[in-house]
């Protein structure tokens, strides 16, 4: 389990943990200050983004804010991209993964 | 949290009247915001060690220390048809209260988005709102005096070495009402927030129902106690 924080500049803090298998993501787990409206629509994004590759992790995350019919307060869907990608860095062990 | 939940329940189905409400927490408590951590955010046992309650909010945002002297908490639990749709712009609707009560006992304080108050550039307020089955619950503390010391012992630090420095940091960055003038009494500081919560609104005083009351009572046994709901993150 990666776990890595981010205060985001003029948004809440975030922290994210995450198992990949591979470079598949097989279980994350986003905590923090944020808000977000309704409050289940976290629960489904996590659902949702397991499995998912990291590679184009940005656009899928993306993705998924605009379907998710919610709307989240403190972070934005690159936010997050950003954290799963430097998540993957560190289980990685190298920085070769662009931001 | 368990009668904020209760009165919304009973809002939906059209058993109450939108209300507003002013209360203090007693003893001493650390809520905590939906979403985050309950072991990452607080430290249980200092807590457990001085009486102080721990509980979940149904809001997100952050986790607040809510001295049982120092604070003025309140809740606004209505429709959410009474509010801009926009989440900032209801937070900016309920917050002018606050700034309106601030105001009136000569305190000039601000919005700052996402859902804070701030005087002299200092946070004075914090707020945080949920929307559930069409209800609107907002709820936010106003501080009348400060305890950063406490606030930071029941709070966890990533690093135990910065403590000192995040305590004085967050006096640089929090005030309260006494900090601003010390000749204000509590009384006089709660009946200036009310009397600005209240204006422009048809209003009545009233207590809870005797349905509201057992409901809450339920919550509070079967939820907002319970280990499943503290540390479902």
């Amino acid at each position: 389990m990666v776990l890595v924080e981010r205060k985001i500049p003029n948004g809440k803090l975030v922290r994210v943990e995450v198992d990949f298998t591979d470079n598949r993501i097989s279980h994350l787990k986003i905590t923090g200050d944020f808000f977000v409206h309704p409050e289940n629509a976290l629960l489904t994004l996590e659902k949702k983004l397991e499995g998912s590759n990291v590679e184009g992790i940005k656009e899928t995350v993306k993705k998924l804010f605009a379907t998710l019919n919610a709307e989240i307060i403190g972070f934005s869907h690159d936010d997050l991209s950003s954290i799963i990608l430097e998540c993957y860095r560190i289980a990685r062990g190298n920085s070769s993964v662009h931001k | 949290m368990a009668l904020d939940e209760a009165v919304c329940n009973a809002i939906a189905e059209g058993n109450s009247n939108p209300t507003i409400r002013f209360y203090t927490w007693n003893p001493s408590a650390v809520s905590i915001g939906y979403f985050q951590e309950l072991l990452r955010e607080v430290d249980i046992d200092f807590c457990a060690k001085n009486g102080i309650d721990i509980v979940r909010r149904r809001t997100g945002g952050g986790a607040v220390y809510h001295d049982s002297k120092g604070e003025i908490t309140y809740s606004v639990l209505a429709s959410e048809d009474y509010f801009p749709r926009g989440i900032i712009d209801s937070y900016k609707v309920m917050c002018g209260w606050i700034i309106e009560g601030l105001r009136g006992l000569g305190i000039e304080a601000e919005f700052k988005p996402i859902n804070d108050i701030v005087a002299n550039g200092k946070k004075i307020s914090g707020n945080a709102q949920t929307r559930r089955n069409g209800i609107l619950q907002q709820h936010g503390t106003i501080l009348y005096s400060l305890d950063v010391d406490m606030m930071f012992r029941c709070l966890k630090v990533s690093d135990e070495k910065i403590r000192d420095k995040m305590i004085s940091t967050a006096k640089e960055r929090v005030t309260s009402i006494r900090d601003i003038d010390s000749s204000i009494d509590f009384d006089r500081a709660y009946l200036s927030i009310l009397h600005a919560f209240c204006k422009d609104k048809e209003f009545y005083f009233g207590d809870f129902s005797e349905s509201e009351l057992e409901e809450a009572k339920h919550l509070a046994e079967t939820k907002y106690s319970s280990r499943e709901w503290n540390y479902w993150r």
